[in-house]
């Protein structure tokens, strides 16, 4: 009984300190609970009746901080983990793990806005959103496949207050499938984690076999690529300078129409799987052949020429 | 002696006949049938051919009872069953088993003749269109496994042409299932999955063009519910045209066949096709005017072709005097195609089946089929939807084109008159045409 009740004091303590932040990191009522916060720590100095004033701060306290959570302004990522580190703890870990944290530091407000209110997961879950960075042919890919088409046709009447999960959208949108079940790091959410979300809506059996093709597809691009490789290994030791340059061009390039083959897969794109992939890949390769069918050929002629010319 | 040509000519048509009959008999499908296997995707795709049921469940299940196992296993597709007409219909629902059959181990994927029960008028229309020939919906698949370079490649490298050729095979390529929306059919966005990329920017040429921009401007405000005929719409997009009246043949006005190859546009069938745009254009433009703006078109594609031909003969040369490098001997043939085998010859022009030549083919026959795959397709789609701009530029891109197609032609021109100069063989690269990872790959997994 009294470590139940110990529990729920703690619980309860924890509460009331996340209000009091959340009310300190909001300008208007910032020195009323700077105040509280001091008359909190004054009333727990004795023990036992701590239940009681937890419960009384609480009361006190909520109708300010609701109002709070509607109006605040939270401009910096220090802002928002005051509060959420200890109330969404697995989010954060997620996202502190995420490349968008690592790499680039993305952080809360840059998908949810500065506005902390009912708005602010609307936002961080729509496409366009997503769109302000990933304005590529990542998100070009997506924008082609049959999902994003609908999404592009249907989205403006969708309701985004829901969870992304269950369902809940006709179509996937990046948020649905990278942030799956509010999942904070988008790299959870690729490849074959991404299976169960597919039988949400698609039979199991589709979504292995088109999985199944669909690493084929890749493992023959990539096979395309070590041809190439095996060419140049073959061949660099009569390369010039400009030669290797003009060969790394061609690589380079075949790199490129390599990863259109990965966001056709992942987005389900035919046109990247094929327009952007394989002929381009084989467009690539050709040049590369070509040119070194030419070299070989100069070659040739540059030695019969010197040994007529003795 | 007249008997003789005639016996023989008999022969060959009787032939012939059973010739083609045999070929197609094979495991998959079309005239190559025989010399491909067709990737497990492909039943998703091409269900009437290769589809065969999950054998997981037994049992036999009818309307709801499909609905309440579903909502929990696919709540996806019941959500969206649930706001179709399909089942918002008071006067009959359509339930699943409707479509799919009720033996869960001998499931069906619909396809157009199932949703003919019915749909009857849309299905008569669709299948009409095989009147047109191709490029059509309603050929697509036949087309699409009868390209040499399809049957030719690994079936996993070519996946994804079957998936935007399956708009023959499945009525859900523009009404995505299973909302099956008329309404969404009829927004520019249905099409763009398959009409898209280098040889049919229909998505790129359409959003340029002052239709398309209106659209972009103004489709929140338009009633999509509403069907495709005169004053119902005050921006024309993709249906509004090709599915003129909701009439569902796409192919019924094509003069240019993509501007694949060089048509005569005057001719009477053309004259009737015309009329036919005219027509569709009179919704909102005079016929004058209309009749000047295809007149631009023929005069588009009069300058494109005489680009096009340009590099074609520098390309005929180069076949006559054998300076190809490699030569249609000295690469991998078509496996499917004995002629090749017989007499190898390089492939230039629409006839001679340039369409499959992007592989395997010499640098000069590359550029060429970009020249008349990319950048000459690209500028007819860019004169039919009217974005001068896109002509413009894939003009200037064919200019290019002809300018580095001459400098390779001349490179090979100068390396061949040396080398028979210095009294040199032709080079042999069998290692670098006929072998590699994906060369050898590609032989033994067609």
């Amino acid at each position: 009984m009294i470590r139940r009740l110990s529990e729920n004091a703690s619980f309860l303590q924890n509460c009331v300190k996340i209000q009091l932040k959340m009310l300190i990191y909001t300008s208007k009522l910032r020195f009323f609970a700077k105040f509280c916060l001091v008359l909190k720590k004054i009333c727990i100095l004795g023990q036992p009746p701590r239940l009681f004033f937890n419960f009384f701060f609480i009361l006190m306290l909520l109708p300010v901080s609701l109002s709070a959570m509607t109006t605040g302004i939270f401009e910096s990522i220090d802002q928002c983990l005051g509060c959420h580190q200890q109330r969404d703890s697995d989010l954060v870990k997620n996202w502190q793990q995420s490349q968008h944290y690592i790499k680039h530091q993305v952080g809360c407000i840059d998908c949810h806005g500065t506005q902390h209110n009912q708005l602010m997961t609307v936002i961080a879950r729509q496409t366009k959103t997503c769109k302000k960075c990933h304005d590529d042919a990542s998100f070009q890919s997506y924008q082609r496949s049959k999902h994003g088409v609908i999404a592009q046709i249907e989205q403006a009447k969708w309701d985004w207050n829901k969870p992304l999960k269950q369902a809940n959208y006709r179509t996937p949108t990046c948020s649905y499938c990278h942030l799956h079940s509010a999942k904070h790091n988008p790299e959870l959410s690729s490849g074959e984690e991404l299976i169960p979300m597919c039988m949400e809506c698609h039979s199991p059996r589709y979504i292995r076999t088109l999985l199944k093709t669909n690493q084929n597809m890749l493992a023959i691009g990539l096979l395309k690529q070590q041809e190439a490789k095996e060419l140049i290994t073959k061949y660099q030791d009569r390369f010039g300078e400009q030669d290797i340059k003009i060969v790394g061009g061609y690589m380079s390039s075949l790199a490129k129409h390599l990863s259109h083959i990965r966001l056709g897969n992942g987005h389900q794109s035919p046109d990247d799987q094929w327009w952007y992939g394989q002929p381009a890949i084989d467009g690539d390769l050709i040049n590369l052949k070509s040119y070194l069918n030419r070299i070989l050929r100069e070659k040739r002629l540059e030695k019969i020429k010197a040994t007529r010319h003795k | 002696m007249i008997r003789y040509p005639i016996i023989i000519s008999l022969l060959a048509i009787i032939g012939g006949y059973f010739f083609i009959e045999y070929h197609q008999q094979g495991e998959a499908t079309g005239h190559y049938s025989r010399y491909w296997t067709p990737n497990a995707v492909h039943q998703y795709w091409s269900p009437d051919d290769f589809y065969q049921s999950t054998q997981n469940v037994v049992g036999e299940f009818e309307g709801a009872q499909c609905v309440t196992c579903h909502q929990a296993i696919t709540p996806g597709v019941v959500n969206d069953w649930n706001n179709s007409q399909h089942a918002t219909n008071s006067r009959q629902k359509v339930f699943c088993n409707d479509c799919h059959g009720s033996n869960h181990q001998s499931l069906t994927m619909p396809t157009p003749v199932v949703c003919s029960k019915c749909h009857e008028k849309q299905h008569g229309e669709f299948m009409g269109e095989k009147h047109y020939g191709f490029p059509s919906h309603v050929l697509a698949m036949e087309r699409v496994v009868d390209a040499k370079h399809f049957v030719d490649k690994p079936k996993a490298e070519v996946a994804s042409c079957v998936q935007c050729h399956s708009v023959a095979t499945k009525c859900d390529s523009c009404h995505s299932r299973h909302r099956f929306s008329a309404a969404e059919a009829r927004r520019p966005e249905a099409c763009i999955t398959c009409h898209s990329g280098p040889p049919h920017p229909d998505d790129e040429t359409y959003f340029a063009s002052v239709h398309g921009q209106r659209y972009l401007t103004e489709k929140d405000t338009i009633d999509w519910s509403k069907s495709l005929k005169k004053g119902n719409y005050t921006i024309p997009t993709c249906a509004y045209c090709h599915l003129h009246n909701g009439h569902h043949q796409v192919a019924d006005k094509t003069i240019w066949k993509f501007g694949l190859h060089e048509i005569n546009p005057q001719t009477s069938l053309h004259q009737v096709k015309r009329q036919k745009w005219i027509k569709v254009c009179a919704d909102c433009h005079d016929p004058q005017w209309s009749k000047q703006q295809l007149s631009q078109l023929d005069k588009e594609r009069k300058r494109a072709w005489s680009q096009l031909y340009q590099a074609e003969d520098l390309l005929k040369n180069l076949r006559r005097h054998n300076n190809f490098s490699p030569n249609a001997k000295e690469r991998p043939s078509y496996p499917v195609d004995w002629l090749e085998k017989i007499l190898p010859h390089e492939r230039i022009g629409f006839l001679d089946g340039q369409a499959s030549s992007f592989y395997n083919v010499s640098k000069i026959e590359r550029q060429y089929f970009e020249m008349w795959y990319f950048h000459n397709l690209s500028a007819y789609k860019g004169a039919a939807h009217n974005a001068p701009e896109i002509v413009k530029k894939n003009h200037e891109l064919m200019a290019q084109d002809v300018k580095k197609i001459t400098q390779e032609y001349n490179i090979l021109k100068s390396l061949d008159k040396q080398e028979k100069q210095f009294g040199l063989d032709r080079i042999k690269l069998e290692s670098l045409w006929k072998k590699g990872s994906y060369t050898e790959f590609n032989r033994e997994q067609n």
